[in-house]
């Protein structure tokens, strides 16, 4: 469940909704363009790039709070470790859902953001 | 000071960034380990570099590893960025060389706390290093005098290379805090009683 991402973020910044604003724009610039490198990387058996791009995609939910998707990058990121990664579908299921969730949740958030200012 | 911000991913960068833009250091953001490799290997004055534990290129454990192989000045202080719930990440990042650690997510407050950590240490290290280049050129000094020295048997002069003697005074003077003041000993005295009255009867 991804409520209003950008509450927690604006809580690590110290209130600063224009550092806020910045943040969104890298991580809406930023996250597609990572959950598409993790279906390509699933696709080829990369088991590599799986792990390092569900780590990243991990990092950056973690600081929005959105547990959902730390636990499915995390979950993810230990089969491509284990190199299971034929176990993988469910994962990238979850994956791919709570990464589009918070897309778009960052994107309603930063639209707030910029009628306000 | 510097300020070395390694993480291939942007919001992370950027929370670093935004916490310690203020702090007066020189920030330098890069993408990947082998840029972050480059930085670190070519520094050119004390730096506090923050290398996320898994990049692209070279990661922050490697990165740790090889900054300890490499001569230890300037002075670099690592703080690596671990993902929280991975106490091994942790236990590796330190016994690799970091110096500290933090958990993401982190906010501001908590980076800047240990970033300030860092940048103390580095001071303290600076001065540290500086006083040891002080005392290394003082002790230098002091044994040029503790080594054989040619002298003339005559006049005492010292021999400072195949053609010149200097007075013994200067040579002091020049190699020593020591200062030369002048009296004539009781052995010299009647001789120089006689040079002085010899003087005078020429006149």
């Amino acid at each position: 469940m991804v409520s209003d991402p950008c509450a927690a973020l604006l809580d690590r910044v110290g209130g600063d909704a224009q550092i806020v604003a910045e943040l969104c724009d890298a991580f809406l610039e930023d996250a597609p363009r990572r959950l598409e490198l993790v279906r390509a990387a699933l696709a080829s058996g990369d088991a590599q790039a799986v792990r390092h791009e569900a780590h990243a995609l991990k990092g950056v939910a973690a600081a929005f709070d959105a547990t959902d998707l730390v636990s499915a990058a995390r979950h993810l990121e230990r089969l491509a470790s284990d190199g299971t990664l034929e176990d993988a579908s469910l994962s990238w299921r979850a994956l791919e859902r709570h990464g589009r969730m918070l897309i778009e949740a960052v994107h309603a958030c930063r639209e707030r953001l910029a009628c306000r200012s | 000071m510097q300020i070395l911000i390694a993480d291939d991913e942007p919001v992370s960068r950027g929370l670093a960034r935004a916490a310690l833009v203020d702090s007066g250091c020189q920030i330098t953001c890069v993408e990947n380990g082998d840029a972050a490799w480059e930085a670190i290997h070519g520094r050119t004055g004390p730096m506090l570099a923050i290398l996320d534990r898994m990049m692209p290129g070279v990661d922050g454990i490697e990165l740790c590893r090889r900054a300890h192989r490499t001569p230890p000045y300037p002075p670099l202080y690592i703080v690596m960025v671990t993902s929280a719930g991975e106490p091994g990440d942790l236990a590796e990042g330190l016994e690799a060389g970091a110096d500290d650690y933090i958990p993401k997510p982190y906010n501001r407050a908590e980076l800047r706390a240990r970033a300030n950590v860092g940048l103390r240490m580095l001071a303290l290290q600076e001065s540290l290093a500086r006083r040891v280049a002080d005392l290394e050129a003082a002790l230098a000094s002091v044994k040029q005098l503790r080594g054989l020295l040619p002298m003339c048997a005559y006049c005492k002069k010292i021999r400072v290379d195949n053609s010149y003697w200097q007075q013994l005074e200067s040579y002091l003077a020049a190699h020593s805090d020591a200062q030369v003041s002048h009296g004539i000993c009781p052995d010299c005295f009647p001789q120089a009683l006689e040079s002085v009255e010899r003087d005078g009867l020429k006149r």
